[in-house]
C-alpha cells in the first residue's frame, strides 16, 4: 500500500511539475502594422525557449556590435558606459527634452527602464524595458550583444508591454505573454 | 460444449482479438502520424491546380528508407544547425495550437502555424495560392535522419 501512494505521489509531482512547466511557457510577441497605401501587417509570436534553440542559427550572423538609432550609430562599447552610470543611480527622470518637435522623457523607476516620446503630431513612443533586459543585452564582451543572455532575462521579467509605438503611419507594438495571440485583423 | 468446439471456439476468439487488436493499432498509428497536404492553385485556364494528400504513417516510412544525397559538402552546415533544429522541432511538438508568423502586404499574405500536431504554410498571393502542412512528427523524423547520416559522416572524418 506505502509503495502504491509513494508511486501515486510521484505520477502527480511529475504531472505537477510538467503542467507548471507549460504554465510558464512564455511568449515574445511583435506587431506591426502600417497605416500607409499597402497596410502591410507583421505578427510573429513564439515560445522564449523557442527562441533560445534557434539562437545557434543567429549567433553566425551576429551583428558588428553598433546599434543604429534613427541613421546614427552608437557603439556599444559606449552604451555600456551609459548604462552603468544610470543603473547604479538611484531611480528618477534623466532625460527631459521639451523642443518644436517632441518631448521626449527618460526614466529609470521600479526597475524599469522608461522612455517616453511624445511628438507634437500625435506620433507616441512607449519603451518599458526592465533592467534585467538591458543588463543582459549590454553585459557580453567586446562590442557584442550577449544574445542568449537576452533571451534568459526576457523568460524571467514581468509580463506585459516592452515597446509600443504609434504615429499617423504605423503602430509596433512588441510583448510578453503565457500564451498565443491571435493575429490582428484575422479576416481572409 | 465438447472439447473440440472450445478448442475451435479459443482459436476464433484468439484470430479476432489480434485482427482487431491490430487492425486497431494500425488505425491509432495512422490517425496519430497525421498526414501530408499540398495544395497549389494558380489562377488561369493553363494554371496549376493540385491537391495531394500522402498519409504521414507513408511519408515516414519514406523518410526512414529514402537514402539522403551523400552530399559531404553540406556536412560543416548541418554540424552547425542540428542541434537548433532539433531543439526547434522537438519544441514545436509541445506548442499549444497558434500562428507563428502572419505576414500581410498588398495583397499578399503568408502565415506559418501550428495546427494540431502539423505545421502548416500557406502562401497567398495574386499569382496563386500554395499550401503545405507536415505533421510535427514528420519533421522530426527527419530531424533524426539527418543526425543519423551526420554521425556517419563525423565517424567517417
Amino acid at each position: 500500500m506505502k509503495k502504491i501512494r509513494v508511486q501515486v505521489a510521484l505520477a502527480g509531482a511529475i504531472a505537477l511539475s510538467v503542467g507548471t512547466a507549460r504554465a510558464t511557457d512564455r511568449w515574445i510577441h511583435v506587431r506591426v502594422d502600417e497605416r500607409d497605401e499597402g497596410h502591410a501587417h507583421v505578427d510573429l509570436q513564439v515560445p522564449i525557449g523557442m527562441v533560445s534553440g534557434l539562437l545557434p542559427l543567429i549567433k553566425e550572423k551576429r551583428g558588428s556590435g553598433t546599434i543604429r538609432v534613427d541613421g546614427h550609430e552608437t557603439d556599444i562599447r559606449e552604451m555600456r558606459g551609459y548604462w552603468a552610470a544610470v543603473r547604479s543611480a538611484k531611480d528618477g527622470e534623466y532625460v527631459t527634452i521639451h523642443d518644436d518637435d517632441a518631448n521626449v522623457r527618460v526614466a529609470k523607476s521600479g526597475g524599469l527602464v522608461l522612455v517616453n516620446v511624445d511628438e507634437h503630431d500625435g506620433g507616441r513612443v512607449r519603451v518599458k524595458l526592465p533592467v534585467a533586459i538591458v543588463d543582459a543585452a549590454l553585459g557580453g564582451s567586446e562590442n557584442t550583444v550577449d544574445v542568449d543572455a537576452l533571451v534568459r532575462a526576457l523568460a524571467s521579467v514581468p509580463m506585459g508591454d516592452l515597446v509600443t509605438v504609434e504615429d499617423e503611419d504605423s503602430h509596433v507594438r512588441i510583448w510578453i505573454d503565457d500564451a498565443p495571440a491571435p493575429p490582428s485583423g484575422d479576416v481572409r | 460444449m465438447s472439447r473440440g468446439e472450445r478448442l475451435a471456439f479459443a482459436i476464433v476468439l484468439t484470430i479476432g482479438v489480434l485482427v482487431t487488436g491490430t487492425a486497431g493499432a494500425a488505425a491509432y498509428a495512422w490517425h496519430r502520424s497525421g498526414s501530408v497536404r499540398l495544395a497549389v492553385h494558380e489562377p488561369g485556364d493553363d494554371g496549376l491546380d493540385l491537391a495531394l494528400t500522402l498519409p504521414g504513417a507513408i511519408v515516414n516510412a519514406a523518410i526512414a528508407l529514402c537514402p539522403l544525397p551523400a552530399d559531404l559538402a553540406l556536412d560543416p552546415q548541418l554540424d552547425a544547425i542540428l542541434p537548433a533544429l532539433r531543439a526547434t522541432a522537438d519544441r514545436l511538438a509541445d506548442l499549444p495550437d497558434a500562428v507563428l508568423v502572419d505576414v500581410r502586404d498588398d495583397g499578399e499574405h503568408v502565415r506559418i502555424e501550428k495546427v494540431g500536431r502539423e505545421i502548416v504554410v500557406s502562401v497567398h498571393a495574386r499569382d496563386g495560392r500554395f499550401e503545405v502542412a507536415l505533421p510535427v512528427e514528420s519533421l522530426r523524423r527527419i530531424v533524426s535522419k539527418l543526425e543519423s547520416r551526420q554521425g556517419r559522416a563525423i565517424a567517417a572524418r
